[in-house]
């Protein structure tokens, strides 16, 4: 047994004891306090967790090698544990008016969190597979929660089946790997890959270990399933998935790429630059053409991935700084991301209502005047999803093409900025049609002018997105040097 | 050692023939555990050929997730054929953009 | 490349168990994924589960091969059947398949990953030299040193040593795994909550 070191993973047990305590809560007879309890067991588990991060900044490695606490995993899995708390209250909203099971929702929300902090922790293959299975099977699940509703159980079993096949292209690459490199541990994986032969299976491994995770961030070409799942999923499970996953998967991408396979940047680095390419390409000519809210997140969600990628790209560069500049930038993007993604996600049900969430551009006709802050929030995350200062997305977007220019990725840089300017039709269009449009009277839809009421939460975690969006634009010094502090100790 | 990889190439990728090529989902499940049994020989074949037992580990934890997929896998299954009588992917069409 | 595959087909030759079941495990690999009929196809599954262990069996992999035999075959297969059973599809039940070129584009394409990973099996591995023989390692397991010879290779207590030591965490982590999945099930499929 090797010596075990608590302290490192002590988030992680944390989460996973606010689970099981929620599903051992619900084995008690009904109380009236009883949705409180397992409400407040999840935000003791993630406060715990959050409380439980801190430590000193040298990167650990424990438990035999399997698992590493530094900036890097700190920074996600902070990350995480935010997208998390604040998908908690985004969800109760949802669980009451479509009749769900709450502690086993909360629970399999927080088990899905669990998996992605040690997605970022995990410093060898298997500990990772696993970490992204377990992620993976609680989002499937989660998918098809509503389960008396037909477009939740064919997103999950879309989802389903297309992950399940990713996953296995996903072990085979590992498993190439292994059989290059004699280890599946990420120390001194790169140094045993010698040899012609070791080459051959290495570059076969990491090609789709690469299509594997490109997957899991929903990157184009894999990028299919993306639009009908995020759209048939009950929206707050949406809002977490299409942040958390992608933080997690570009966490772990970045581990493995730049601190485990650093000298095989040759077989990897054009395959971030093409992915990356098309990935902004595919999603932002996409979101152009949607009629549906949530469709045209998807895509948007798509293309955010493709430029986060760009930092991945650039950090296939030889030199040390300027793969330090790519991987912080994807890792400041991906935070960034995260706020403005989610609250605009959770926006969807807030203008809404009870059960009846608000889909098409049609839905939103008029907002401003029914709704006047909400408006003004979802306004702040689409300037910033477009890319506009003084916001997340435009600081997000300015590390990230200097770091791409820096790096000799010039292209990438062009296609980025081409690709952002695309963006600003779709996401001010939004904009333009609650602040100008007349609301119209819709066949089946009763635009009522006393709103009836909505959950209160659901503004305030739309807020502190939007809130959390101009922070990291104002600011980003803080968070930039996070990132970076992380991207550095990454390098081996 | 070339043999085994090519005996695991070559069930990992009638594997994904099944999920690409055929509609009956309870199949393309099956064939999904037969990509990762492929999987499972390339493993234990460089676990022999390295003299270490970190590729046998791994099958292991492997086997696990192929029971946890199947049963999550499955139940999904029985969710979408109570609603909608059907196990053929191509009945999957409610989603469109 | 031709003249490696010739190597490659004279070792398989000269290894009659292998070949059987290599065939075996290819040959009903095949039929599983043509059957129309899921418990035909869940049948020659399990044959191919089964050649697969043999092979194992081959590797030095003992532990692994009864596991195989007793998770797949015993647990996985179980519940395929039990599901089809529970589903019981009358055969206007079971769906339409692709067109005939739909299926064949779908052929082509696992055809190119199987010309792309054969390639990296071809010109990744040593061809057909045979393997070295196996030696003695030794295994800490808790504060003593266990040491493995080639027969105990692979078997229960080499396996058991390394997962309780060195890959704890993974072990532990297949018990979330496992939890994720038992609630999923729960969730999803029970008639009445």
């Amino acid at each position: 047994m090797p010596t075990a070191d608590w302290s490192m993973i002590g988030p992680v047990l944390a989460v996973l004891a606010a689970a099981l305590g929620m599903v051992a809560l619900d084995l008690f007879p009904r109380r009236p306090w009883h949705r409180s309890a397992v409400e407040w067991t999840a935000y003791l588990g993630l406060i715990a967790a959050i409380a439980l991060l801190h430590g000193a900044g040298e990167p650990r490695v424990g438990f035999g090698g399997a698992l590493i606490a530094d900036p890097l995993s700190r920074f996600m899995s902070l990350a995480i544990l935010l997208a998390t708390a604040l998908a908690v209250p985004a969800s109760l909203p949802a669980i009451a008016a479509r009749g769900l099971l709450m502690a086993e929702y909360l629970a399999l929300l927080l088990l899905s969190a669990a998996g992605m902090m040690l997605l970022v922790m995990s410093h060898d293959l298997i500990t990772m597979f696993l970490s992204v299975e377990v992620l993976s099977l609680a989002l499937y699940v989660l998918c098809g929660i509503a389960r008396k509703d037909a477009r939740s159980n064919e997103s999950a079993m879309k989802y389903f089946v297309l992950g399940a096949f990713a996953t296995g292209f996903l072990l085979y690459g590992m498993a190439l790997v292994y059989g290059a490199a004699g280890t599946v541990f990420l120390s001194g994986m790169s140094d045993g890959i010698g040899g012609t032969e070791g080459s051959v299976l290495a570059v076969a491994g990491v090609s789709l270990i690469v299509a594997g995770f490109a997957f899991k961030l929903g990157a184009a070409p894999f990028h299919m399933w993306v639009p009908d799942v995020y759209e048939g999923a009950p929206t707050p499970v949406t809002a977490f998935m299409s942040v958390a996953v992608k933080a997690a998967g570009l966490g772990a991408l970045a581990r493995l790429l730049v601190g485990g396979m650093a000298l095989q940047a040759d077989a990897w680095g054009p395959l971030a630059v093409f992915l990356a390419a098309l990935t902004m390409v595919v999603g932002n000519l996409g979101a152009l053409t949607q009629a549906s809210v949530k469709r045209m997140l998807a895509y948007s969600s798509i293309a955010h991935s493709g430029y986060a990628l760009i930092g991945v790209a650039s950090a296939a560069s030889p030199e040390a700084t300027y793969a330090v500049a790519g991987i912080s930038a994807a890792l400041f993007y991906a935070a960034a991301y995260l706020v403005m993604t989610l609250g605009a996600f959770v926006f969807l049900m807030f203008a809404g209502r009870p059960g009846q969430e608000a889909e098409t551009y049609d839905h939103l006709a008029g907002l401003a005047r029914r709704r006047p802050w909400a408006a003004a929030l979802m306004t702040v995350l689409m300037v910033s999803l477009a890319g506009i200062p003084p916001t997340a997305g435009f600081i997000g977007k300015f590390v990230l093409f200097k770091a791409a220019v820096e790096a000799g990725q010039v292209g990438l840089a062009v296609i980025g900025v081409i690709t952002s300017a695309v963006g600003v039709y779709y996401y001010l269009r939004v904009v333009v049609v609650m602040y100008m449009h007349e609301p119209e009277e819709v066949p089946g839809r009763k635009v009522e002018p006393e709103a009836p009421p909505f959950d209160p939460n659901l503004g305030w975690v739309v807020a502190i997105g939007a809130a959390l969006t101009l922070l990291l634009g104002v600011y980003p010094t803080i968070f930039l040097n996070f990132s970076r502090a992380a991207a550095s100790t990454l390098l081996p | 050692m070339t043999k085994y990889l090519l005996l695991s190439a070559a069930l990992f990728v009638i594997g994904a023939y099944g999920v690409l090529g055929r509609r009956n989902l309870l199949i393309v499940l099956m064939s999904i555990e037969l990509m990762l049994n492929g999987v499972n020989v390339a493993l234990v074949a460089f676990s022999r050929a390295h003299q270490n037992l970190e590729g046998q580990v791994f099958v292991l934890t492997v086997i696990g997730v192929a029971a946890a997929e199947a049963g999550v896998g499955l139940a999904l299954l029985i969710a979408l054929f109570r609603n909608r009588r059907t196990v053929d992917s191509g009945d999957l069409t409610m989603l469109k953009g | 490349m031709i003249h490696r595959l010739k190597g490659i087909g004279q070792d398989v030759l000269s290894d009659p168990v292998f070949a059987a079941c290599a065939a075996v495990a290819i040959g009903a690999a095949l039929l599983m994924v043509t059957r129309r009929n899921p418990v035909y196809a869940a049948l020659w599954l399990m044959q191919c589960f089964l050649a697969v262990a043999v092979v194992f069996l081959k590797l030095h992999a003992p532990f692994l091969a009864a596991i195989h035999v007793l998770v797949y075959t015993g647990a996985i297969l179980v519940l395929f059947l039990f599901v089809i059973m529970l589903l019981s599809l009358q055969p206007h039940e079971l769906g339409a398949e692709h067109s005939r070129a739909a299926r064949a584009l779908g052929a082509l394409v696992c055809a190119g990953f199987l010309a792309v990973l054969g390639a990296a099996a071809l010109h990744g591995t040593r061809g057909a030299a045979p393997l070295e023989p196996l030696r003695d390692v030794a295994v800490e397991s808790g504060s003593k040193t266990l040491v493995i010879t080639a027969e105990q290779w692979g078997g229960v207590e080499h396996v058991g040593a390394e997962l309780f030591s060195r890959f704890v965490v993974p072990f532990e982590v297949v018990s979330i795994l496992i939890l994720v999945a038992i609630l999923g099930a729960v969730v999803l499929a029970k008639r009445k909550l």
